[in-house]
């Protein structure tokens, strides 16, 4: 109970210090681990192992509920193309470098997996809070991690047979893909039964999700694949709606509690690091923050994604996996790779994760959004107009506005990012500018000081408290929602359009509606 | 990873219960009867686990002990939640009552009991172990089933709270005599006066000094802390289980240093949605518990001893209500909370196989006592926990016969009967959106009740307004949703519109739902929403209407 009581007195003080510094609190803990080990505080090494197997147990279920298919169908054959891509090439480098310096093939391999994937466990973390879930790239992002946990999850299976030939490879690979299938199947039979039908309390469904967990774990170990397989696969079971946000109340505390149990034990069975696993790390982790951001946002591009958008995923997949630290983790107990790899691989996953949070900002995307070179700025360079009217990010819900101005014979020009919107008002005969529209430049390049006037639906108030004090003297009208932002645009001089207050207007009528209809 | 063993054991157990849970459902068997059935199947009936180390043993190593420790967790989480509901202020008032109730009853139970037992014929030792060990009541089960039942709350919640809690400071003393009495020969009646003293000692300490701790060092921090729910649930728990070292410490029982550390939260303002996010980590320990404890009961002795040990559950379950019953309207309750308190503690507790543990390890007693207490644990605690989920219903029975008037208890004070809530609206997501929905709703004379996460946008809001995340279906249950005629969301979170919807359509009241964005609209629609609130839609209208009123472009 010392121990233990330990442990959590770390994980405390690491949280406030999270908070107090705005880092996320993953490194921080395994470093607040580390020191408690280094202390000789904790004479309990077998308790932590068993934290730290039931940590991985349940971080690795958590992600995997998070990755319910049907969210990103539609961005199905990008998060491929890009996830792929990403996966490749962080692998060959991740197998490269390690080569290079002298670890065997085995070990390379190991790191190349490590390298390979992204934190599920980060981004999605970081989307939430961002609300950017429902997203384009959001969706995109949740493709790709999932495809890449999946590939991990097979890979790994693998690799852990390596020195047993090639049918004990073989054949490792055919059993994860049958507990893949099994959970596919339970997903849409057995789990919504147990958990939505029954209707058990609170308790019950509670013991039920982990006995799920458990059921998996249990099936990935009579199949002789790792356990974590099976708490995957467990995940996958519960990942579609409505049994995920049922259970999310259920686990939350309980995955909280684990998740942060895990990396400060991870933290306090890492060994202290070398000079030169810092330098092969350092090395590493430059591998992930460039090559990451680059190869992904070429490749999202390519698959019809705006620059902004592609851009921001890059930022926000460069990092490595909670899946990492359980590869070399695995390998390493197999005796398949050095301990000093693990420790490599431990402060890669750490350095990227925390950089992740400080990369991934709306100001850095803007600054590479401005280095970066996009095909469509030359066009419209030769925007030689007068006394139009600009429509920013005009969306769906705008096409009336469109076709009224247009009817009444004013010029009209439409920046926004999907190719649909922007072909649909070109066809109205409007001229069509297929960009981000929050882009600083392009306000200069249609000519917006010299509009009529000018009307943002963008989201980002930021942005367009920019663009109304930008644009001075010409009107602007801006959607807002809440009431400080309607604020916010009235002093820079901008008309607010207060959507909530319509919403709730329009909400208002219809309940007045229902009760007159039914006395 | 490498410990497949503890996996394997946490699995088989967790599974089981999962089954038993299943097939039970229909029969409203109380959950931890169902635990300890599964415990029971594991360990004795089929053999698939071994933790017969794992129990009161606080040396245990490997499997053994990080189960066990997984069970302490679990009995601390419960107190600490206990202590989270019960303020000073609310245990207080039942302070008398529980003291006196909870010496007079353990007094008499134990002399009662000592002399059932000699008229078996077992040992004077013996008798007075088992004297002993029938005497306390368990905390575990009777917090666990109350707190289940919502009624912890409660005037016989709090009268039964409070005399476990007294019966906590008994056992430690019990232990200490017992500890001294097997073993050293040589230990003098006055080194166990001073361990007993040490203990009141503590006891003292620990009690004033979490009194300073909840009034001047904790609110500022704590509140610091909820800001982020996930800080806030790690601090408490380092904070629980650093009381329960502390109390350790001081030779104290881990639920006395739980249930103040809980005690010290109570009265913030954060303690409410605490004891939401704390009540699935407790119930997972919880279930530990309870299967480890029918997989550690050891029953080889168990067909020599049934008809003592039958007798003996009688007297626990007939002796000690009445007891209770007596002394509890001497001290001036009315008849339904002595009837209700008295029946809640009729069984043995947890603490009586630790003793009876360890006596055998001082060699006081034998196999046969352990099985004996084994049997009268197993069979009061399952009968008391049918008893406690139906309390209601007995109660009533019993007082439609008119036995309780030879109790000649005082009539009752009239409590202030709750308001349940009907025909209500629940507003979820406090932002502009939901604040006007919220002001129009009141406006129009209709019942409101806002829900959010912070507080903050809560504040100078008309109506009920609850604090918490919808994500927890207690939430919605506090809100009564079921009775409400409709659920409307402003959030622009896109799971939890989707959750409400599916909760809305399960209970059959109408929803509305904030469609906040195109690609959420499909699966509200799939969910039978009422009203999709399409705010960029209706938010677009009143922007053209603007631009064509711009003087530019008349």
């Amino acid at each position: 109970m010392t121990a233990f009581t330990l442990l959590l007195l770390g994980v405390a003080v690491a949280y406030a210090v999270s908070t107090w510094l705005r880092i996320p609190a993953p490194p921080l803990l395994v470093g607040a681990g580390l020191l408690i080990s280094l202390s000789g505080a904790l004479p309990d090494t077998e308790m932590v192992s068993f934290i730290l197997s039931m940590g991985v147990t349940v971080l690795v279920f958590v992600a995997g509920a998070e990755l319910n298919p049907a969210r990103f169908a539609q961005h199905g054959v990008a998060a491929v193309k890009v996830g792929l891509a990403q996966f490749v090439a962080l692998g060959s480098i991740g197998f490269g470098v390690s080569h290079l310096l002298g670890f065997d093939m085995i070990s390379a391999a190991y790191t190349a997996l490590a390298l390979a994937a992204s934190s599920t466990f980060v981004v999605v973390r970081i989307l939430k809070q961002r609300r950017q879930f429902y997203e384009p790239f959001g969706r995109l992002v949740l493709g790709v991690l999932l495809l890449q946990d999946v590939i991990v999850v097979l890979a790994l299976a693998a690799l852990l047979r390596w020195n047993d030939g090639q049918l004990a490879v073989e054949s490792a690979l055919f059993r994860s893909m049958v507990l893949l299938l099994i959970a596919w199947v339970a997903a849409r039979t057995v789990v919504p039964w147990l958990l939505t039908r029954l209707k058990l309390d609170d308790e019950a469904q509670l013991i039920m999700v982990l006995a799920i967990l458990f059921g998996f774990a249990g099936a990935a170990y009579e199949l002789d694949v790792p356990v974590v397989t099976g708490a995957f696969c467990a995940g996958f079971a519960v990942s579609s709606f409505p049994v995920n946000a049922v259970i999310r109340g259920q686990l939350t505390s309980l995955s909280d509690f684990f998740i942060a149990l895990f990396f400060i034990a991870l933290g306090a069975m890492i060994v202290m690091p070398t000079v030169k696993t810092l330098a092969v790390a350092a090395a590493l982790i430059t591998c992930v923050l460039v090559v990451t951001p680059l190869l992904v946002a070429w490749f999202a591009e390519r698959s019809g994604m705006t620059a902004r958008s592609s851009i921001e995923s890059g930022l926000l997949l460069a990092q490595t996996s909670e899946f990492s630290l359980i590869v070399v983790l695995l390998g390493a107990q197999r005796g398949h790779l050095p301990e000093e790899l693990v420790a490599v691989i431990a402060l890669v996953t750490v350095a990227t994760m925390i950089c992740t949070q400080f990369l991934a900002t709306e100001k850095n995307v803007w600054r590479l959004v401005e280095i970066h070179p996009s095909r469509f700025r030359e066009q419209i360079d030769e925007q030689d107009v007068e006394d139009h009217v600009v429509v920013l990010g005009a969306g769906r819900s705008a096409k009336e506005l469109i076709t009224e101005l247009i009817a009444r014979g004013v010029e009209v020009i439409v920046v926004d990012h999907d190719p649909v919107v922007c072909a649909w008002a070109e066809e109205q005969g409007a001229t069509a500018v297929r960009a981000d529209a929050s882009d600083p430049v392009i306000l200069q390049q249609i000519r917006a000081h010299h509009a009529r006037a000018v009307v943002s639906t963008l989201k980002q108030i930021s942005d367009n408290c920019r663009i109304v004090r930008e644009l001075g003297e010409v009107p602007t009208i801006v959607r807002v929602y809440e009431e400080s932002d309607v604020k916010a645009i009235e002093e820079e001089g901008g008309i607010a359009i207060p959507y909530s207050e319509a919403a709730a207007e329009d909400f208002l009528s219809w309940i007045d509606a229902r009760e007159s209809a039914s006395p | 990873m490498g410990e497949p063993e503890f996996l394997e054991t946490l699995g088989l157990m967790i599974v089981l219960s999962a089954v038993l849970l299943v097939v039970a459902r229909r029969f409203a068997v109380p959950s931890i009867v169902l635990f300890i059935l599964a415990g029971l199947l594991l360990g004795p009936i089929l053999g698939l686990i071994d933790l017969t180390a794992a129990f009161g043993a606080h040396h245990a190593t490997g499997v053994s002990g990080a189960i066990a420790l997984m069970s302490e967790l679990g009995i601390a989480l419960l107190l600490f939640l206990v202590g989270l509901e019960l303020s000073l202020e609310r245990i207080k008032d039942v302070g008398k009552v529980a003291a006196i109730a909870g010496i007079g009853q353990v007094l008499v139970t134990a002399g009662l009991g000592f002399g059932l037992v000699l008229a078996f014929g077992f040992s004077m030792v013996e008798a007075a172990m088992l004297a002993t060990a029938l005497t306390f009541s368990s905390t575990v089960v009777v917090v666990k089933l109350v707190g289940q039942k919502k009624d912890t709350d409660s005037e016989y919640g709090r009268i039964a709270v409070g005399v476990l809690l007294i019966q906590d400071v008994v056992v430690i003393i019990a232990l200490t005599l017992v500890a001294g009495l097997g073993g050293q020969a040589e230990a003098s009646g006055g080194e166990m006066a001073l361990d007993v003293a040490k203990a009141f000692g503590g006891m003292a300490l620990m009690v004033v000094g979490s009194l300073i701790a909840a009034r001047f060092i904790l609110p500022k921090p704590f509140d610091w802390a909820a800001r982020r729910p996930e800080m806030l649930l790690m601090w408490s728990l380092a904070l629980c289980f650093g009381y329960v070292v502390i109390a350790q410490s001081l030779g104290l029982s881990p639920e006395i240093g739980a249930f103040l550390a809980g005690m010290s939260l109570a009265q913030l303002h954060c303690a409410h949605d605490l004891t939401r996010r704390l009540q699935s980590l407790m119930n997972f320990f919880i279930a530990i518990f309870f299967v480890t404890l029918g997989a550690q009961m050891q029953l080889s002795e168990a067909g020599n001893q049934v008809v003592p040990a039958l007798a003996l559950a009688a007297f626990v379950m007939i002796a000690k209500p009445v007891l209770l019953m007596v002394i509890i309207t001497r001290l001036g309750y009315g008849q339904e909370t002595a009837f209700k308190s008295g029946l809640t503690l009729a069984q043995i507790s947890e603490f009586s196989f630790i003793l009876a543990a360890v006596g055998m390890s001082a060699g006081l007693i034998g196999e046969d006592i352990l099985a004996v207490i084994a049997i009268v644990g197993l069979t009061t605690i399952v009968i008391s926990s049918y008893v406690i989920i139906h309390l209601d219903r007995l109660y009533e029975w019993v007082a439609g016969t008119g036995v309780l008037r030879i109790l000649r208890a005082p009539a009752p004070s009239d409590g202030a009967v709750e308001e349940k809530l009907s025909d209500h609206i629940i507003v979820v997501g406090m932002n502009t959106l939901g604040r006007r929905i919220v002001r129009g709703l009141v406006d129009r004379g209709f019942d409101v009740v806002a829900i959010d996460t912070d507080p903050v946008k809560l504040r100078d809001l008309p109506g009920k307004t609850i604090v918490g995340n919808v994500g927890y279906i207690q939430v919605l249950e506090e809100a009564e949703y079921e009775s409400a005629q409709m659920i409307v969301s402003a959030l622009q979170i896109e799971d939890t519109n989707n959750l409400l919807a599916y909760y809305a359509r399960q209970a059959d009241v109408a929803c509305a739902i904030h469609g906040f964005d195109v690609t959420v609209m499909d699966d509200l629609r799939a969910l039978d929403v009422a009203y999709v609130i399409e705010s960029k839609d209706v938010g677009m209208a009143q922007l053209i209407e603007r631009v064509r009123s711009l003087e530019p472009l008349r």
